[in-house]
């Protein structure tokens, strides 16, 4: 998996390609979770992305909690519809905030 | 091999600094040779000179002699006392020892104007050495006036003042000895000779020095007296004594001469009284000596060489050799696996820190061996653990088909293949009283032991809770806030419940992100199990979790997996995905649980093609039979 890192002003953009699972998962989390505690918003941008694990959903409860903690925003956009439905199937739709 | 041939390039290396060390020499030798060359030229020269200012000395003193007589002569004359003439010719002869007689002698009635003849003259005894006076050459029958000596000095000293040399002549009195004589002449006022002196020399004993000289085996001495035409000796033919210097085949002035093919360089030298000395040297032997010398260093030179050689081997062959082939053997040692190997050192030089160093190494080697071995123990041991682990959690979950033997209504089946040692997937299944069967799915986000010690905490709190009579969605709500009060890595865990009233055929269910199971009714397809959404367990504290609830009939068939298999990938990283899931249980549906699930399960191990199993394989299946009692 590829991260790609954009900062502006108050916001933060991840672009992650390629499949975000246990290899990978450990990667984001070092870059997401620091992020969160540093600018306003982070948004993780998933165009590209084809498949997101368990471990992958992990890392994504964890940015959300520490979003909540550290009263930032954790935004995640261009979901796919397979991702989408794993985030439907997993509960975790509610919880994460998806913009188109 | 590379032993000899490590040898074989320092000797050579030795060899061409000693070739280089002797072409060295040669040159200087070369160098050298040219000034022995010029010093030996000068040494011929001044042996020449010495020899000859010898016979200059004697010479000299035989001509002043010559003219003491002279003197006397005219001493004797103005006296008229011939007891004088005898007394001067005894005296001088006695104090000159080098001539073998000397006298005066008047010309023709000089001495007085009766007397034709007079003169005196004395002899050296050959025995005794003793001076006597010679009368026998003023006998009457004796005209000395007439003798060839005589008027030889006589028409010479006319001619000059000076001494004269009569040519050299053999002694006819009796010795045979080869003589010559030295004349003065003593003349009136008028210029007329009044007599002459004589002083016969033998020249014997001085031709003998001359000739002697040799400076090299083949070189021969030539002493000739050019004015009066006579060869006084030649040491290569000596029959030439005694003739004539016209009769030579070469000119003995010529500084190089050839006879019989040979070039010889002349070294000529005049004497004070005419005469000459050549000194000839083939001009092959002149430097021989040098060079002969010359090649008996290079010989010697080649000898020490070759010898330093040797010694160099003997020395290449103890410091290297013997060392290398003690670290060979060492080496292969320690390759064969003796790492209690340690060479003996003996030298100080590279080869004994080559030797230390190899020891060191062997060391070193022992002690890494020794602690990776440790370390690989240490991995065994927690592998075994692991082992162990599994086998316990494998226990945990029912593995006992049929699990309920006793009960015709439904029918049970599972299986879990975990992709580490321990796995985080789990399945369950219990009555919880004799109309309630309980059926759980899980899947725990990560693996390994973490992910097992929360799979046994979830499903003990699970069962727990169910047996306590809670629904479904109560269940689930007490577990997720259970779970989220000590989850400080953000573990999560997917799962779903239903619970089935066998009298009623009612199953109520909940799922907490897990993935949906496929349910064929009795005759259909399989297809998902419609449901309510929830979150995962120990995502989120204080979740609401909504049970959904549905009507099991008879021949109806609950599949539920977890994403293990539908995540299955192939080498093209392609995932298994649902709906092959639901063609593959669509394939499989006529078959008895097991076979299903066996089905299932060889249907994701042929997709997959070899590639390792990345998570957590699990299913369950649960079918009614709908014999009730």
């Amino acid at each position: 998996m590829n991260i790609e890192k954009v900062t502006n002003a108050d916001k933060t953009v991840f672009t992650l390609s390629g499949r975000l699972d246990t290899v990978s998962a450990p990667k984001l989390q070092e870059v997401l979770i620091p992020e969160l505690s540093n600018v306003k918003v982070v948004e993780l941008n998933f165009t590209d992305l084809a498949y997101v694990s368990s471990a992958g959903l992990r890392v994504l409860l964890m940015g959300v909690k520490t979003a909540t903690a550290k009263g930032s925003q954790q935004i995640i956009s261009g979901v796919s519809p397979d991702i989408m439905e794993i985030f439907e199937m997993t509960g975790f739709a509610d919880i994460l905030q998806i913009t188109q | 091999m590379s032993v000899f041939s490590l040898r074989s390039k320092i000797l050579c290396i030795v060899m061409a600094f000693l070739s280089v060390i002797g072409m060295a020499f040669v040159l200087y030798s070369l160098y050298t040779t040219k000034n022995y060359k010029v010093l030996r030229l000068e040494g011929i020269t001044k042996t020449i000179e010495f020899e000859t200012e010898k016979v200059n000395k004697t010479i000299a003193e035989i001509e002043r002699f010559s003219v003491v007589f002279a003197i006397g002569a005219h001493l004797c004359y103005e006296a008229k006392s011939k007891s004088l003439g005898e007394e001067i010719v005894l005296n001088f002869l006695e104090s000159f020892p080098v001539p073998i007689g000397g006298g005066f002698w008047f010309t023709p009635y000089a001495y007085d104007k009766k007397t034709l003849r007079e003169g005196f003259y004395a002899l050296r005894d050959r025995e005794t050495g003793g001076v006597k006076l010679d009368a026998t050459f003023f006998i009457d029958e004796y005209d000395y006036h007439s003798q060839l000596w005589y008027t030889e000095i006589a028409s010479k000293v006319k001619l000059s003042n000076e001494v004269a040399w009569t040519k050299p002549y053999k002694d006819d009195t009796g010795s045979f000895a080869l003589m010559t004589t030295a004349g003065s002449g003593i003349f009136d006022e008028k210029g007329v000779l009044q007599a002459i002196s004589t002083v016969d020399w033998g020249i014997d004993d001085v031709a003998k020095n001359l000739t002697s000289i040799k400076p090299t085996p083949c070189s021969f001495v030539l002493l000739c007296d050019p004015e009066n035409d006579y060869i006084i000796a030649n040491t290569r033919a000596i029959s030439d004594v005694g003739k004539s210097v016209s009769g030579l085949t070469f000119n003995p002035t010529d500084s190089s001469i050839e006879l019989d093919d040979v070039t010889y360089i002349a070294f000529t030298r005049q004497l004070d009284n005419g005469w000459l000395l050549s000194v000839y040297l083939p001009d092959t032997e002149i430097y021989c000596e040098i060079e002969d010398r010359n090649e008996v260093y290079t010989l010697l030179i080649a000898v020490v060489s070759l010898i330093m050689l040797f010694f160099a081997y003997l020395l290449i062959s103890s410091f290297v050799n013997k060392p290398l082939k003690r670290l060979t053997e060492g080496v292969q040692k320690l390759g064969s696996g003796d790492l209690d190997v340690s060479i003996e050192v003996t030298s100080r030089d590279e080869m004994g820190l080559l030797a230390k160093t190899f020891n060191s190494m062997t060391i070193q080697l022992r002690e890494s061996i020794e602690s990776k071995a440790r370390v690989v123990a240490e991995k065994e041991r927690i592998e075994a653990e692991l082992n162990v682990a599994q086998r316990i959690q494998a226990s945990m979950l029912p593995c006992i088909f049929p699990p309920f033997p006793d009960r015709a209504e439904f029918d049970l089946y599972a299986l879990m293949v975990p992709a580490r040692e321990v796995g985080g997937d789990f399945y369950d299944f219990y009555l919880i009283d004799e109309d309630h069967l309980a059926v759980v799915i899980a899947d725990v986000s990560g693996k390994g032991v973490p992910a097992a010690l929360f799979m046994v905490i979830t499903k003990t709190l699970l069962k727990n809770s169910v047996l306590s009579g809670k629904s479904a969605g109560e269940v689930f709500d007490i577990v997720n806030t259970l779970l989220c009060e000590h989850n400080d890595a953000n573990m999560f865990v997917t799962a779903f419940m239903g619970i089935y009233e066998i009298s009623s055929g009612n199953f109520t269910y909940v799922n907490a992100g897990h993935n949906p199971p496929l349910l064929r009714r009795s005759g259909g397809e399989y297809a998902r199990l419609p449901m309510k959404p929830g979150f995962v367990l120990a995502g989120m504290a204080g979740m609401q979790y909504k049970q959904s609830d549905t009507t099991l009939h008879s021949g109806d068939v609950l599949y539920m997996y977890t994403d293990g298999v539908t995540e299955a990938m192939n080498s093209d990283r392609q995932l298994f995905g649902e709906a092959r899931l639901v063609t593959a249980c669509n394939k499989y549906k006529g078959n008895s649980v097991k076979d299903f699930i066996s089905g299932i399960k060889s249907e994701v191990d042929a997709f997959a093609q070899g590639v390792d199993q990345a998570d957590d394989i699990t299913m369950l299946i649960l079918k009614i039979s709908g014999s009730t009692r």
